[in-house]
């Protein structure tokens, strides 16, 4: 049985570009630290003192028990705030060559020339670079950062900040709606079909940096959007935090669709908040990816509150040496004639722990509504393991719910077959890999798809990118 | 019936127990006195979907339920082949097991009498601890009886074994525990009948089965458990399957207001092998929590657990499958089927089929759906004139027949159809 890793354990983002902040905090999360950066960010005052509400329900709520191991993150080591830089960049000259140098190296800027309509960069806690096309920025389209959004469009802005994940949601929901930085802001307006994907890249650079942003998404009615987001941080010998929360709002028939590729390093603790809320026959797809990171605990969400909504989660979690992914998917139906889809493909290898953790949820408003949930799960080698704990509730009748899950190796029958025509075993085992994690591949935007291929099979060859 | 016994500390249960359980041997009595500290010490089970605090057990006077009495109940030993006990609140009224069997070895005693046996010694509270939680606690502090049986190896035919328990209009506590021991090689069908009479009190069941699987033996288990709704039912079954070994579960839940009701495999040698079959039925105001498990110790075991559950009125249940592989398991197979037909919006299913793997070289898989009764055919067989009603009880049938229809026993079978057909009617 071939044992080459899937994903190497060798992690191609891992270089640190030395301390360029022109902001450090301090280490550990006072009052002061909170005030601090709404200061700085010259918040009006409801801000702050949402930011203090959800610091009280920090404080207040306990760790949570289940899911991954939390005890080595300690919130007193994290340094909640780091400035990278005087200004925002509105063209590559203006970002400091350090970050640029960064960016162009994970391949930002040739891949915002080559296919997309909007590119967002945030480093530590803040967006250094912002570019929109002028074509959807006369639709209409607003794609900014969440901290200028704030500043420039604070009715939309209060209207929905905070309504689909509220600080007492979860703990790390509250941590980071107390030190919140940054984050993409979008909105599109009633009708507008945003056809080429947005996208937004987080990079944390120093060494036990938080980083919390926030993404607000608002997709009027009938209209259509996709955002991608990718995510890297350097590798050192301590942890780092990311806690993000992303609440998105479909409207009535709009449709949007939020694709995540995270490739955090092995020392990162990814735990994220990821909710929409979709209307009368809006449709919401997250498409989620999470391969690096040391644990993640992240279970996008569709809170279908209008007739004929949609949810899909199709997702891929693969877990290497040390690394824990907890993740899953959970769709509540709220409302008649609901439909979700979740699919989910986990890999685990080298000692590496994939959980899936899920909820189907009928409420007694749900009548004629369906949900399919299907989670496949490969183990690699004798050292990884894996979980799958789904729950369903159903509180309605007229419902169906279908899951179905398997645990396997992969099968000695396909190898034999595929050996037999003349490919190596591991040949053989990287395809059948690809082919196991296709569904989601399909899902990508071409060059997305065309990346993650390569990074799959340069990472099963030991090789690096 | 007697003056309310109040017990406020562990020392006057322990007072209680000396003077009750004098007459048991020393090691017994001592079992039960830890047990009697840990009553006190520890909380009601903690149950995520099933909240027990407004069913106010600690209302329920579990004290002053009587012992069940050893030598008073008449025993008849009859010799027409039938191997039969039957207690009435833990009492012995019945007992029959032919001599053919018992020269050979057979027993089957109530257990308050088997205590001298070195089995019961060996085996008693190993499969189930005697302190989970306040009610394992207290089951293990106060258990008034229930039954022993050996199958010694050697015994090659097929024993087929009855085993009857009721609890009366007055009782207020039922506290029972089973142990089953059966030898390498012997063929074991058992048939387990739950039943209460109804009466104004709530009453506290709590039910301890240990099934002990010897190599290459085989043990059919059956229960059927139709409760009055005044039953607060806690049912723990579990047992341990040597090499070879098969245990195979069929449980029908029918009855009591609410169950909290677990099956656990332990595949403990290679080649063991468990299947089991649960089908319930909830109405009224019913609470259901059923839990099934399978924990493979070893390589090349083999688990499939299966599930069926018609939901109707206001009822609610939670099913919750666990199939653990462990480290080291290799070339196992754990499968779980659960599938649940609404027939009421006032209705409540849960399930959660979990699978725990630390192994490659497995084949794990489940699969769970709920859905309505289907509409299509409804239509089809009501304009074939049937009503309404009729047309749904045949698809209750035909969603319940794969199932029931595996049940090994004929008698539980139709029992268990007949239960069906009861709740149908409700």
């Amino acid at each position: 049985m071939a044992s080459k890793p899937i994903v190497s354990e060798e992690y191609q983002y891992g270089f640190n570009d030395g301390d360029v902040g022109v902001l450090k905090f301090n280490r550990g999360l006072r009052r002061e630290t909170v005030e601090e950066i709404s200061k700085i960010k010259k918040e009006p005052k409801w801000m702050l003192d949402f930011r203090l509400h959800a610091l009280d329900v920090f404080m207040k709520k306990p760790m949570p028990q289940w899911g991954g191991n939390l005890n080595t993150l300690n919130f007193n080591d994290i340094i909640y705030y780091v400035k990278p830089s005087e200004n925002q960049g509105r063209t590559w000259e203006d970002v400091p060559q350090a970050i640029k140098d960064t960016f162009e190296r994970l391949g930002i800027p040739e891949a915002e020339r080559k296919f997309l309509a909007g590119v967002s960069a945030q480093y530590e806690s803040e967006v250094v670079y912002h570019s929109i096309r002028e074509d959807l920025k006369e639709k209409g389209i607003i794609f900014t950062d969440t901290d200028s959004a704030l500043r420039e469009y604070p009715e939309i802005f209060r209207e929905y900040f905070g309504t689909v994940i509220p600080p007492e949601d979860n703990k790390f929901a509250a941590l980071n709606s107390a030190v919140w930085s940054g984050g993409s802001f979008v909105y599109i307006p009633k009708g507008v079909k945003a056809d080429i994907p947005l996208q937004a890249y987080f990079r944390i650079n120093s060494e036990n940096m938080g980083q919390f942003e926030r993404t607000l998404i608002i997709a009027e009615d009938e209209s259509f959007g996709h955002y991608v987001e990718g995510c890297t941080a350097p590798i050192y010998s301590s942890e780092s935090l990311h806690s993000a929360v992303v609440e998105i709002i479909v409207k009535n028939g709009a449709r949007m669709r939020y694709t995540t590729v995270q490739n955090w390093a092995p020392n990162v603790y990814n735990l994220v908040t990821k909710r929409a809320v979709a209307y009368k026959d809006a449709t919401m797809e997250w498409v989620d990816g999470n391969i690096g990171s040391k644990l993640t605990m992240k279970y996008p969400s569709v809170y279908m509150v209008g007739e004929g909504a949609k949810g899909m989660v199709l997702s891929i979690a693969v877990a290497g040496k040390g690394q824990h992914q907890d993740t899953g998917a959970k769709m509540i139906h709220a409302a008649p004639h609901t439909t979700s889809t979740i699919v989910s493909k986990s890999i685990s290898q080298h000692g590496g722990k994939t959980t899936y953790r899920g909820l189907v949820h009928f409420a007694p408003d749900a009548a004629e509504s369906k949900a399919n949930v299907k989670c496949d799960t490969l183990i690699m080698d004798d050292d990884s393991n894996s979980d799958t704990i789904p729950y369903s509730e159903v509180s309605n009748a007229n419902v169906e719910m279908e899951h179905e899950a398997t645990v396997t190796k992969v099968s000695e029958e396909s190898l034999f077959y595929l050996t037999s025509r003349g490919l190596t075993e591991e040949e053989a085992t990287r395809m059948i890999v690809m082919g196991f994690i296709e569904p989601f591949t399909r899902e990508l935007p071409m060059e997305f798809a065309v990346e993650m291929n390569r990074l799959i099979k340069f990472e099963m060859e030991g090789a690096i990118g | 019936m007697a003056d309310i016994v109040s017990i406020a500390s562990d020392d006057t249960l322990k007072e209680l127990i000396q003077q009750r359980f004098q007459h048991e041997p020393a090691w017994m009595r001592e079992r039960r006195l830890t047990a009697a500290e840990a009553y006190f010490a520890l909380d009601w089970p903690k149950l995520s979907r099933t909240p027990l605090k407004k069913r106010k057990l600690d209302q329920i006077p579990v004290f002053n339920a009587p012992p069940g009495s050893n030598h008073a109940a008449p025993v008849f030993r009859a010799t027409d082949g039938e191997v039969k006990i039957h207690l009435v609140n833990n009492q012995v009224v019945a007992l029959s097991v032919p001599s053919a069997l018992t020269d050979r070895g057979l027993v089957l005693k109530p257990l308050a009498e088997s205590l001298g046996e070195a089995p019961v010694q060996e085996h008693l509270g190993r499969i189930i601890p005697d302190s989970d939680d306040k009610v394992t606690a207290l089951t293990a502090a106060l258990w008034q009886n229930g039954v022993y049986l050996h199958v010694p190896a050697g015994l090659r035919e097929t024993v087929q074994v009855s085993i009857e328990s009721e609890a009366s209009q007055q009782l207020p506590a039922l506290l029972t525990r089973n142990l089953i021991v059966c030898e390498r090689g012997t063929h074991v069908i058992i048939t387990e009948r739950l039943r209460s009479e109804d009466g104004a009190d709530k009453m506290l069941l709590s039910e301890h089965t240990e099934i002990v699987v010897g190599a290459g033996a085989k043990v059919q288990y059956g229960a059927i458990q139709q409760c009055s709704s005044r039953v607060e039912g806690f049912i723990h079954r579990a047992g341990q399957i040597a090499q070879d070994g098969t245990l195979e579960w069929n449980i029908g839940e029918f009855g009591a207001g609410l169950v909290v009701s677990d099956h656990v495999s332990h595949l403990n040698e290679p080649g063991a092998l468990t299947k089991s079959v649960t089908v319930f039925f909830g109405s009224g105001q019913q609470h259901q929590d059923y839990t099934a498990k399978s924990y493979h110790h070893a390589p090349h075991t083999t688990s499939d657990m299966v599930a069926r559950g018609v939901m109707k009125d206001r009822s609610r249940s939670v099913f919750t499958g666990l199939t653990q592989i462990e480290k080291g398991a290799k070339g196992t197979d754990g499968r779980q089927r659960e599938q649940t037909l609404m027939l009421s919006d006032e209705a409540r299913a849960d399930a959660i089929p979990s699978l725990l793997i630390d192994e490659r070289d497995v084949y794990a898989a489940h699969a769970a759906s709920a859905g309505p009764v289907d509409r299509a055919a409804l239509f089809y067989l009501t304009s074939r004139g049937l009503t309404e009603e009729e047309a749904e009880r045949m698809i209750v049938h035909g969603f319940l027949a794969p199932v029931i229809d595996s049940i090994p026993v004929q008698e539980l079978r139709s029992e268990v159809w007949d239960a069906v057909e009861r709740k149908i009617r409700e």
